[in-house]
């Protein structure tokens, strides 16, 4: 039997009772001085399927609900409750107190902005004559290959554009109602926005209200998620500089 | 895709617990890690995660537009369904914008990942699961290099 380490939170805090761990174990906690890891068994031969990495983002977000917690990326897996205390606490006791300290209170808010495909579709043919043109002659014309795939280009020109304005009228919107934000790169995201916004837990039901109005207020073509709260995920990678806190 | 309706986007009073998009996206990918110990392997989600981030310039992505416009009915009027299901928009949220190409490359990472029971976040078809590749991506350890490889192309 291994341990697996979810998070590490200071030594007051109080576990969730109704969040189960991987493999469906009980979380608990194992401490070095003030400072706190979760872990729960796990059998580290069993196969890794959906549920494992639910359970662990689900137990992180179920503790920063109400307390700060240093999220582990998935996959840390230790021999012992032993080795926890000593190589992860332990030794690693000042770096993981100060950030700790720099995260006290915080909450990450995920924001994710996809548009609906038939309404952005409908409106690029409605409001840009030219695609509208063009598409016609296509149809007109026995939809050749070749002007299929030019009518296509253009068309993801459009969508392009939109996802453009959309994601800066976005940012424009949340930017504000956090501490601060971060977008994921346009190259990596599948989204039309990927945003995280570091939100103080005193400040939510007041970004959550203007999160919501912002979903009220948004064109046809753009559907949001919004996700959370999570522990800071992408501003912890920014706070060591780029570099995980071990490697 | 389902036409999502807008009144869809009422459901954001709170935020939702991840899905399992979601986690592919941050707890794969951000977080503290640690090399020293025995890692899972998770060698195969990150290629996988990696496949799902093709970019949308494509043959097959135009033509696929193409077609979509030329299908589209402009004299239809927006007749939005009842806001059915929120699962529709959690499905919008997984796919992204290169719908087809990420159609593609989630299931995969569904195949990969997947479980015998149904989660509610995969209500598509799955694609037959390959015994070869699951037990290919069982739990094998000190598989760090690659992760770190990863981390660090990220600069």
């Amino acid at each position: 039997m291994s341990v697996h380490l979810y998070g590490i939170v200071p030594a007051e805090t109080s576990l969730p009772a109704n969040v189960l761990g991987r493999q469906a174990a009980a979380i608990r906690p194992v401490q070095h001085g003030s400072l706190v890891a979760i872990v729960s068994d796990v059998d580290p031969d069993a196969k890794i399927g959906r549920e494992d990495l639910l359970a662990h983002a689900h137990v992180l977000e179920a503790i920063v609900e109400d307390s700060t917690v240093l999220p582990m990326r998935f996959g840390v897996v230790l021999g012992s409750d032993e080795e926890v205390a000593e190589q992860v606490l332990k030794a690693r006791e000042e770096r993981l107190l100060t950030l700790l300290g720099e995260f006290d209170g915080m909450q990450q808010l995920t924001v994710k902005a996809v548009h609906d495909e038939q309404e952005v579709l409908r409106e690029l043919v409605t409001e840009n004559a030219q695609v509208r043109a063009f598409r016609e002659s296509v149809v007109a014309g026995g939809e050749s290959y070749q002007a299929k795939l030019e009518l296509g280009r253009m068309v993801a020109g459009g969508i392009e554009e939109y996802e453009q304005a959309d994601a800066a009228y976005l940012i424009d919107q949340l930017g504000p109602l956090g501490r601060d934000i971060r977008i994921e790169d346009r190259a990596k995201r599948k989204n039309v926005l990927d945003a995280a916004l570091l939100v103080s837990r005193d400040d939510r039901s007041k970004v959550d209200a203007a999160i919501a109005r912002i979903g009220r207020e948004l064109p046809a073509r753009l559907r949001l998620r919004f996700i959370g709260p999570q522990p800071a995920y992408a501003f912890i990678d920014t706070a060591l500089g780029g570099e995980p806190v071990w490697d | 895709m389902t036409v999502a309706t807008a009144s869809s986007n009422r459901y954001l009073d709170r935020p939702s617990p991840s899905s399992l998009a979601d986690v592919i996206d941050t707890i794969l990918d951000k977080g503290l890690v640690i090399d020293i110990y025995v890692r899972v392997s998770l060698v195969g989600i990150e290629l996988l995660t990696i496949d799902a981030r093709i970019v949308v310039a494509s043959v097959d992505t135009y033509l696929r537009f193409a077609e979509a416009v030329n299908r589209l009915d402009l004299t239809e009027t927006q007749t939005h369904g009842i806001p059915e299901l929120i699962e529709d928009v959690t499905q919008a949220g997984a796919k992204g914008k290169t719908k087809g190409a990420l159609d593609a490359a989630k299931d995969k990472v569904s195949e990969f990942i997947g479980d015998d029971d149904e989660d509610d976040d995969d209500r598509e078809k799955q694609p037959a699961r390959q015994s070869s590749r699951r037990r290919s991506s069982g739990t094998t350890k000190k598989s760090s290099s690659s992760s770190r490889r990863s981390r660090s192309d990220k600069g």
